[in-house]
């Protein structure tokens, strides 16, 4: 998870850098031109106002020459002259107010000039006028007004076009620089966008290179996995080939140490096989010899060989069960021995196992005692249970007092039966309860050989039981007994699963 | 004496049988034609897996005691070629294994029956008994 979400910004890194950079790529160019244009735009209405101004400093000169032609001739200009003459100016003034009316200074510049031409436009007419009426006098007095303002109109005019021209020219000038600006932006854009293609199929070069090398390193996982041989070495110097290197290591150590496994197995095996064949044979010629001089097929050797021969057999008995037991107990623990399970009355198991030890029991003068559960039935390896069953009762006839007796009891619970096995015998001491079930733990060293047991019984009865799912414990008091106990899964039937519903209803 | 001439009365009510005993354990194949003889059978001995199927091929028997393991071919091989060969005569595998699957194995190469290494003398012939009471 941890790794994706870096992916996941990773790819956004790799999107969004070169998206946000030509984003502000496009938009200083867009500026820039925008720019350019209103320089433009700024260049030629300022040039436009220049040629208004221009405009109207003929008209007022042409106005002058119509005071002057007054003024000499003493002959009034047509009226409609000087009317043309009056809107043409109006109309520059127009559209010179209209070229500068975001400036405010210009704006007023433009209104005192207005006021002054307007002014001396008035003094005209009303000279006029009076050139009309035969006043020449009145009218040449009021002319003389227009020396005054004339030349004020005519500097004006000159100012507000010497400044058009200058603002004209800053905008051309703004208006190049902004071109060159967008000249160089574009070579700019250019060189970033060969470097991010570039840029892009080396990623991508990569990106496969380091692919293709992980690759090798999955299929050699999977190799490892069906112990195929390994592919060659990845190339390289870098983390990648670093791993590939490790893994490479990791794998011979693992390949290691399956062969020794494998070995120890096979050791093993030849040991099992050892004990299963070549320390029987030898123990089959002693017991067949030893059980012919038991059973008299040499003759009549005495009641004393007899015994002696007798005995042998039982020993050579005991030193086969004691293999058999190992070979089990090593069967068990390494999870190799494949339980018959199948659905089984807990009254059978107990009867047989009963029937197996009654011999055993009279021989001590043991009482045995069976009280069963009705015929719920156990999910269990009924052979293997009675082996478990079998082995406990033994313990307890062999620990009993004459006389006393050992009772089964089956203790019916939710999904698990409890079979028990009580005993006044002995008991077992506080300290030795626990390891008990341990291999070769027994009471006292000398049941060994007194009590011709093995040591493994209760180990083999724990592992069995474990098997099926079950625990395997006991309670004992020293001297007063002991009662051990087992349990077993019961069985998915019908039977126990309305039993159960019965008892919680 | 009384003994010896109550196991000699006793064999010669009993059937007499032919019976080819494989094991290359010479002190064991010793013990057990010892027995054989006393109960009046008659034992013929081989050590290896080839002397057996040579004997086999050649003389019929009313039992074959075969070990499970002999040093040129396992005992198992030794059955199943038998059988290949047409051989019907009844074989009982000698062996130390007790585990379902090994018993498995041995019927499937054609065994008839086992005999759990080591056994007692009752054991083997209470088994004896039953084969030629059976026959």
């Amino acid at each position: 998870m941890h790794l994706n979400l870096r992916l996941f910004y990773k790819l956004i890194a790799i999107v969004l850098i070169p998206f946000v950079f030509e984003g502000i790529l496009a938009w200083s160019f867009f500026n820039m031109v925008e720019s350019a244009q209103t320089q433009a735009s700024n260049e030629r209405k300022a040039r436009r106002a220049s040629a208004d101004l221009n405009d109207l400093y003929q008209r007022t000169t042409d106005t002058a020459r119509l005071v002057g032609v007054v003024v000499l001739r003493q002959k009034a200009p047509s009226a409609a002259d000087f009317n043309r003459q009056e809107q043409t100016m109006a109309g520059d003034l127009k559209d010179i107010r209209e070229l500068v009316h975001d400036d405010p200074s210009m704006l007023k510049q433009v209104d005192e000039l207005e006021q002054n031409i307007n002014a001396s436009l008035r003094v005209v007419e009303e000279s006029l006028s009076d050139v009309e009426s035969n006043d020449q006098m009145a009218a040449v007095s009021k002319l003389k007004f227009l020396k005054n303002t004339a030349p004020v109109v005519t500097e004006k005019l000159s100012t507000l076009r010497n400044h058009f021209e200058e603002k004209a020219d800053e905008h051309f000038y703004r208006q190049a620089e902004d071109f060159k600006r967008v000249h160089t932006l574009t070579w700019i854009g250019i060189l970033f966008n060969a470097l991010l293609v570039l840029g892009l199929a080396l990623v991508a070069g990569i990106e496969r290179n380091i692919r293709s090398r992980l690759m090798v390193l999955v299929e050699n996982t999977h190799r490892l996995a069906k112990q195929q041989p390994l592919l060659p070495p990845v190339g390289g110097t870098d983390e990648i080939a670093h791993l590939d290197k490790v893994f490479k290591q990791m794998a011979q150590a693992l390949d290691e140490a399956r062969r020794q496994r494998e070995e120890i197995e096979r050791v093993k095996q030849e040991f099992v096989s050892m004990i299963s064949h070549d320390l029987r044979t030898p123990l089959t010629s002693i017991q067949v010899f030893v059980s012919m001089l038991a059973k008299g097929m040499y003759g009549d050797v005495g009641e004393k060989i007899k015994d002696k021969a007798a005995m042998a057999d039982r020993n050579a008995s005991r030193l086969i069960r004691l293999i058999n037991d190992l070979l089990d107990i090593e069967k068990m623990e390494a999870g190799q021995l494949a339980l018959a399970c199948e659905d089984v009355p807990v009254s059978s198991i107990v009867e047989r196992s009963l029937e197996s030890v009654r011999d055993f029991a009279d021989k001590n003068k043991v009482v045995l005692e069976g009280t069963t559960c009705g015929d719920m039935l156990v999910r269990a390896d009924a052979d293997r249970i009675v082996q478990v069953l079998v082995n406990l009762l033994s313990n307890a006839i062999k620990f009993s007092p004459q006389g006393e007796t050992v009772t089964v009891a089956v203790d019916d619970g939710e999904t698990l039966l409890t079979v028990k096995v009580i005993d006044h015998g002995r008991g077992v001491p506080q300290n030795l309860q626990d390891s008990i079930f341990e291999r070769f733990k027994q009471v006292e060293a000398k049941d060994a050989t007194e009590k011709k047991g093995t040591g493994l019984g209760l180990a083999i009865c724990k592992a069995i039981v474990e098997q099926h799912g079950g625990t395997i414990g006991l309670e004992s008091q020293e001297g007063k007994g002991s009662v051990f106990h087992f349990t077993l899964p019961k069985a998915h039937t019908m039977a126990n699963a309305q039993a159960l519903a019965m008892k919680h209803a | 004496m009384w003994n010896g001439c109550n196991t000699i009365f006793a064999s010669t009510l009993k059937q007499m049988a032919h019976v080819l005993l494989v094991d290359d354990d010479g002190d064991l194949a010793e013990t057990l034609k010892e027995v054989f003889e006393l109960e009046s059978h008659s034992c013929d001995c081989v050590e290896t897996a080839e002397q057996a199927l040579e004997r086999l091929s050649k003389t019929a028997y009313d039992l074959v005691l075969l070990d499970w393991q002999l040093p040129d071919m396992d005992g198992l091989e030794v059955c199943r070629r038998y059988r290949a060969a047409g051989g019907k005569d009844r074989i009982v595998m000698l062996t130390g294994m007790r585990d379902a699957q090994s018993r498995q194995a041995g019927r499937q190469a054609g065994a008839d029956d086992f005999l759990t290494k080591p056994f007692t003398v009752d054991q083997l012939l209470e088994r004896m008994a039953a084969y030629l009471g059976a026959t």
